[in-house]
């Protein structure tokens, strides 16, 4: 790591960058969506190498549409950004075809700011959105010159960070990451650099491995270099426990994720980046509450971002104003998991969205609960019904689903289609799982019903210059999620969810149906790399190294070179994805602590079996999940008041 | 409000719907208002004359914007300018009478542009890499006699393949007006030109270049810099310039 403050160091590598620039400028010109290399959008942040302390390479593992997409980056890069004495800048995947012309020319990966060579940067941060990024952590690595092991990197590497979405279970990275992030990133990120600057000052004192043990102690990090794995005969977990060397750092024995408390007390972005070209998600996003209790079995998200912490209505409305002011987008997007349970969601819809509609800008809820309320909440707000309305029912039965706990109920479904013909849509998309615990053929033909039936309700407002309805039914293949109550579950062979989307197939053939499906293959790697301990690290490298990566690009993905991979290392994918757990069982990533506790994931469970649904603790009982029983100042916090009653009608 | 846009270096590879989206932001951030389109799906009243290749910068973009509130073409620029992302610049403006629509009834620019002038820098390849250059290489052109030999042919066809990958043939030799070398030096010169630009027909200039390349059993050319001086009508003797000079000047 360099010497911030090092002229001559900084002047020497002022070649580098000039010539990368150069370089990159003759590729862009036969290379596909060359804007997204420039890394001079407006917003971007630029600063002199020379005047901060710390330089921080923030990498996501997809290309540049698909991150800049992610509100987590805009967050911890605009966090570090306000300091004085650090600096972050971007790094993405390049496109295959520019990887191809970078490596020919041997160019290494720069960040898109500067243009400086990644592996001068002082740390390098990846966001890890999915798992089947993996390959692309070690490319990206590869690329920028970097040894892939963190035994391998010594003290003229970056220190390699990771956090996000999957921090919790990213065991098949350990030998890849200096030290993972878990939870809410805005707080930790800060203490991580201030850990960084002071080690610094000090004149870098014991080196990477005296850094790395400071950051030990921070609430939210781990080491995963700290913790040893051992396995039976059979190749299960025997034991997961602190080593020798973690004990000297005074690592805890179960590193537990960070919950930021108020969301009323953190920065939130409000100059985000804005792209020169078509990303996933061209438009303003404000988070407007974090977590969610509702408690669906499947979610991960719901289990690990716990417990619900809403902003305030008038911060909502402060970010909506400056964000227009800055960035010129034409969509304002309110954020969370499920958006409509928001208590102050009235009030700020119906202000906002006149006050925005003046400017021409449109207020969308992305996640709608499906029910009557909530698509005439989406209704105040779309001036325009310009795209289709998504709802989530997940299941085809009542029984499905309350086995998976999504409480939505066949008036609620009704309810929330009539409401949204009668409002003016004409085109719906309705996403399931298959392969869902207990999942039976009637449930399939459930969901084929619940398609007809949304065919069917929108004949009432046929006619008076309406469209004819499209129902798009789009289903994905589930994957049983760590730290959910499903974790013990297997998900199902890949030959049976063919059969099951065949049969589905059949039955919503219909003129006004459109079906989509995902491949079954993508997601049995995802299972296996989901569920997956420490040993998968080598799968991933060999699977990277026999040409795989954009794994979740269905035209990318190499199912062949994969099961080759896991051949090759001795090991079975069909053993992780499909190998169900005992409630005694370790877990590979049961040492992460996210504050819930065991007994409320098996009570869950239990109930699933029994296809008994419980409701939200924001306005039913406890369930005892344990967030809020050990930190202190970790509950609900609702804005307005403490308590949310059941929304009634819309504004 | 009429419209001279510049796209320097760093926003060379953005496309054109690109631009489009950058200067509509861009107007939205600096408040000023833009009339909107009536229907279903709003878009802002704003027409290009000619949409730009990516990689070619640009001194003589031509757009009408309609705007809802007046302001002065003054303002208008130093609003527009303050929001704009680096590469991009309004070099002039002028107010144009909304009465009769957007081009005071008159033919759009759209319609209106027939031609446009291009500063080319051409190269014969001699470098490798990114590692700087190494002497020899193939022997540099005699630039001249290569652009007199284009004109004197009647028809050089080219292939053009589009986004869905079908193929097209182009006669290159009738959309191009004039071409010159202003400046030969070795193996790099630079050429000036002007080309077929519109709706109906038009050239880029990567493609003329691939028409150089295909002269004389094939000779070693790249197109190293493309840069657009304005854009042109048709008239009665030949191209003239699509905005009067008040505009170009100022």
């Amino acid at each position: 790591m360099r010497e911030a403050t090092d002229r001559e160091a900084i002047d020497s590598h002022t070649i580098d960058r000039e010539a990368i620039r150069e370089a990159v400028d003759r590729l862009l010109g036969r290379v596909s969506k060359p804007a997204r290399y420039l890394g001079n959008e407006w917003n971007s942040v630029h600063k002199d190498h020379g005047s901060v302390r710390i330089r921080f390479a923030l990498a996501f593992p997809d290309v540049y549409e698909v991150g800049m997409s992610n509100l987590g980056c805009a967050i911890i890069y605009d966090g570090i950004n306000r300091r004085e004495d650090a600096l972050a800048e971007r790094v993405y995947a390049p496109w295959v075809d520019m990887e191809a012309a970078m490596r020919e020319q041997g160019i290494p990966l720069f960040a898109l700011e500067s243009h400086r060579p990644v592996r001068e940067f002082d740390i390098l941060g990846f966001s890890l959105p999915y798992e089947t990024c993996y390959t692309n952590i070690l490319n990206m690595l590869d690329l920028a010159g970097i040894p892939l092991r963190q035994a391998e990197r010594g003290d003229g590497d970056p220190l390699v960070i990771a956090g996000g979405a999957t921090a919790c279970n990213a065991e098949p990275l350990a030998e890849f990451v200096d030290l993972f992030v878990l939870g809410d990133g805005e707080e930790v990120i800060q203490e991580i650099l201030d850990a960084y600057r002071a080690w610094a000052d000090e004149g870098r004192p014991g080196g990477r491995a005296a850094l790395i043990a400071r950051m030990a102690a921070i609430p939210g990090v781990y080491v995963p270099s700290y913790y040893d794995v051992s396995y039976d005969a059979e190749g299960w977990i025997e034991r997961i426990g602190l080593n020798e060397r973690g004990r000297r750092a005074g690592a805890a024995a179960r590193p537990a994720r960070r919950v930021v408390l108020d969301l009323d007390r953190v920065q939130a972005p409000t100059r985000p980046i804005v792209p020169w070209s078509e990303v996933v998600f061209d438009r303003m996003m404000v988070e407007v509450f974090r977590g969610c209790t509702r408690g669906c079995r499947f979610c991960h998200a719901g289990m690990v971002y716990r417990p619900v912490r809403e902003r305030s209505p008038e911060k909502v409305k402060e970010l909506a104003r400056e964000l227009v002011r800055n960035t010129g987008h034409q969509e304002l997007s309110l954020v969370s998991l499920a958006t409509n349970d928001y208590g102050g969601v009235r009030d700020v819809l119906c202000s906002l969205a006149e006050d925005l509609a003046a400017e021409g800008v449109n207020v969308s809820l992305p996640s709608l609960r499906v029910d009557a309320y909530s698509v005439g909440l989406a209704d105040q707000v779309a001036r325009v019904r310009k795209s289709g309305l998504t709802l989530a029912p997940e299941a085809g039965t009542q029984r499905l689903r309350d086995v998976i706990n999504k409480g939505v109920s066949e008036n609620d479904y009704v309810g929330a289609l009539t409401a949204a013909y009668r409002a003016g849509w004409d085109r719906v998309k309705l996403y399931f799982m298959i392969g869902l615990p207990t999942e039976r053929d009637e449930d399939l033909e459930g969901i084929a019903r619940m398609a007809h039936q949304a065919v069917d309700l929108h004949r009432p407002f046929r006619g008076k210059g309406r469209k004819p309805v499209t129902v798009t039914v789009s289903v994905s293949s589930f994957v049983p999620k760590p730290h959910t109550p499903f974790q013990w579950e297997p998900q199902v062979e890949s030959g049976e969810l063919r059969r099951r989307q065949r049969l589905l197939g059949a039955l919503l053939r219909h003129r006004n149906i459109r079906f989509h499906r995902n491949e079954p293959e993508v997601s049995f790697i995802e299972a296996a790399l989901s569920r997956g301990d420490r040993r998968l690290g080598r799968v991933v490298e060999r699977a990277w190294r026999r040409g795989c990566r954009f794994d979740a690009w269905g035209e990318q993905f190499k199912h062949g070179e994969w099961l080759a991979a896991f051949a090759e290392e001795g090991l079975d994918p069909r053993w992780y994805a499909h190998r169900c757990f005992d409630y005694e069982d370790v877990l590979p990533w049961e040492h992460i602590d996210t504050g819930i506790r065991k007994g409320f994931l098996v009570a869950e469970h239990r109930a699933a079996l029994e296809a008994a649904a419980h409701d939200d603790c924001r306005w039913d009982r406890c369930k005892l999940c344990g967030i809020c029983l050990d930190r202190p100042g970790v509950r609900p916090r609702l804005k307005p008041g403490d308590r949310v009653k059941r929304p009634k009608g819309p504004c | 409000m009429r419209v001279r846009l510049g796209k320097g270096p760093e926003a060379r590879y953005i496309s054109h719907l690109d631009l489009k989206r950058t200067l509509e932001r861009a107007l939205r951030r600096a408040g000023l208002q833009v009339a909107f389109s009536a229907g279903y799906n709003p878009n802002m009243r704003i027409s290009f004359a000619s949409a730009l290749a990516v990689g070619v910068t640009s001194e003589g973009e031509l757009l009408d914007i309609l705007l809802s509130e007046p302001v002065t073409p003054g303002e208008f620029v130093a609003r527009l300018n303050a929001q704009l992302p680096p590469g991009l610049a309004v070099l002039a403006a002028r107010g144009m009478d909304a009465a009769g629509g957007m081009n005071g009834g008159g033919p759009s620019l759209a319609e209106a542009v027939e031609w446009a002038g291009y500063r080319l820098d051409v190269g014969s390849p001699s470098r490798a890499g990114w590692a700087p250059s190494r002497a020899g290489g193939s022997p540099p052109p005699d630039w001249r006699g290569l652009v007199d030999e284009f004109l004197q042919r009647d028809s050089i066809v080219v292939e053009r393949v589009s986004h869905e990958g079908e193929v097209r043939r182009v006669d290159v030799r009738p959309l191009v007006h004039r071409v010159a070398v202003e400046v030969a030096a070795g193996p790099e010169a630079r050429l000036h030109a002007v080309f077929r630009a519109g709706s109906r027909r038009n050239l880029r200039p990567d493609e003329f270049v691939t028409a150089l390349g295909m002269l004389r059993g094939g000779v070693s050319v790249e197109l190293r810099a493309a840069h657009r001086l304005e854009l042109m009508a048709g008239g009665e003797t030949g191209p003239v310039p699509l905005e009067d000079t008040a505009v170009r000047k100022e």
